[in-house]
């Protein structure tokens, strides 16, 4: 039984070991930046081990080694030390 | 590591446990954690078995995929089918059943039906295949639509003409004013969705604190996020305060992301009113493309059925979103109704309170239901 679910999920996104997917759950995945292209607004980052092409133009001074929230392959926020 | 370990210490998340059971002196509270990640979280993690029994979690209706209704998915396949059309969606959304079958089941029948991470994704795909129409299946709250905003903006200045948007946005504020008019549920506070607020910020949640007299607590992802938003709800309780704080100060700003909202606004407006599976029909509560966008609007391009379909009799996925009832007091729960072969979309998305119960709410369903019985 478990196969036909895990099965039926893979074939429509790539969940986690928990069977949660980031993209389809509205929720950020925190990215680290390894390169900027001010040009054309996108940045290559860091996730789980991957390397992949997000937006950042709705994030200002973005720089090298920063750990970002992303979502959809946009970058949204950033994630900063601090408070609770 | 690092954002994570700190926010799971098992010593810190029991003592907060034990706070909470202080301070709310034995009262029975019922709070709602508005958005699905958290009920995914509280299930994986067992929260509801750490905290004292008189905490009551009720699981409200932020999954964005939970919430929409039928005859949209309908409408989405009757896109896909359309000769020369390339229709991309968020993959749970292709096992989100229409009236007549999902996205997964149109493609079997040979509509082409893509998987993708991100409407960028989309785009790319529009620009490698110029004489085809790419159609991107946009749903989620404002965590999601800035992803849309962007790709409109892009679409538009480099002129892509094969690209639209199938858009089916939602906001979470009528959501929740909903849900506070209901009749049918008393709540004593909400644990606010930590992502949405990331784009929205705290004052949109205003009114709840003041107009309705509850707490809200904008609320991380991880369990002593959780454990401590808890902790804060029943503080302001015990303190006679009503208002909105925020335990997600990592991420979440007072003024949101102004840079998101605005590419928002430049790109969609509010739909006058949209159906919410379950929630039925609620103003202001959706997002559309603004009329300079009408070139990327798959709604204005293809033609769509647009008809309202009634969810199945036996699905209480209504009841279940607006928290009256918990999941395996549906009458189809993990029988007719499972991951496998989900009839509610509350089985399908792994945010969907149906599925996290399904998948780890099942011993302490068990034990409720003994209690219960007892």
């Amino acid at each position: 039984m478990n196969n036909i679910r895990e099965n039926a999920q893979a074939y429509a996104c790539q969940r986690d070991t928990d069977h949660h997917c980031l993209t389809c759950s509205d929720e950020m995945v925190p990215v680290r930046v390894i390169r900027i292209d001010q040009d054309t607004g996108l940045a290559l980052v860091e996730v789980s081990n991957q390397v992949e092409e997000i937006d950042i133009t709705l994030v200002e001074d973005i720089a090298l080694g920063d750990l970002l929230l992303a979502h959809g392959g946009v970058a949204i926020g950033r994630l900063e030390e601090g408070g609770h | 590591m690092k954002f994570v370990d700190e926010y799971r210490d098992s010593t810190l998340i029991h003592r907060l446990a034990g706070e909470i059971e202080r301070l709310s002196e034995g009262h029975a509270f019922k709070f709602m954690e508005v958005c699905g990640g958290h009920t995914h979280t509280i299930y994986k993690h067992g929260i509801e078995d750490i905290l004292p029994r008189n905490i009551d979690l009720v699981h409200g209706p932020g999954c964005p995929v939970c919430v929409l209704p039928m005859g949209r998915v309908d409408d989405a396949i009757a896109i896909a089918r359309t000769d020369g059309v390339i229709f991309t969606t968020f993959g749970d959304m292709m096992r989100v059943p229409g009236s007549k079958g999902t996205l997964l089941d149109a493609k079997a029948q040979g509509a082409d039906v893509r998987f993708v991470y991100s409407p960028l994704d989309a785009l790319k795909l529009a620009r490698q295949y110029p004489d085809r129409q790419v159609v991107f299946f946009a749903i989620g709250f404002e965590t999601t639509a800035p992803s849309t905003a962007v790709t409109l903006l892009r679409a538009q200045a480099e002129g892509i003409k094969n690209f639209s948007i199938f858009c089916n946005h939602v906001t979470i504020i009528p959501a929740i004013k909903a849900i506070l008019d209901s009749p049918d549920l008393r709540l004593d506070g909400f644990v606010g969705p930590g992502h949405v607020s990331m784009v929205i910020g705290m004052h949109p949640y205003t009114f709840i604190a003041r107009d309705h007299g509850k707490p809200i607590v904008l609320a991380g992802f991880e369990p002593l996020d959780i454990v401590q938003s808890i902790y804060m709800i029943v503080k302001q309780i015990s303190e006679k305060r009503t208002e909105v704080e925020n335990q997600y100060v990592r991420v979440v700003r007072p003024e949101g992301n102004v840079k998101a909202l605005q590419s928002m606004a430049r790109t969609m407006e509010l739909r006058p009113i949209f159906e919410w599976r379950g929630m039925g029909f609620i103003t202001h509560s959706a997002l559309k493309l603004r009329p300079e966008f009408v070139e990327w609007d798959a709604e204005q391009r293809f033609k769509v059925p647009g008809i309202r379909v009634a969810d199945p009799k036996a699905c209480q996925c209504g009841e279940v979103l607006k928290g009256a009832i918990k999941p395996w007091n549906c009458k189809v729960f993990g029988t007719a109704c499972t991951p496998e072969t989900p009839i509610g979309t509350c089985m399908v998305s792994s945010e969907g309170a149906c599925a996290a119960y399904y998948n780890y709410g099942r011993f302490s369903m068990a034990a409720e239901r003994t209690n219960t019985l007892a």
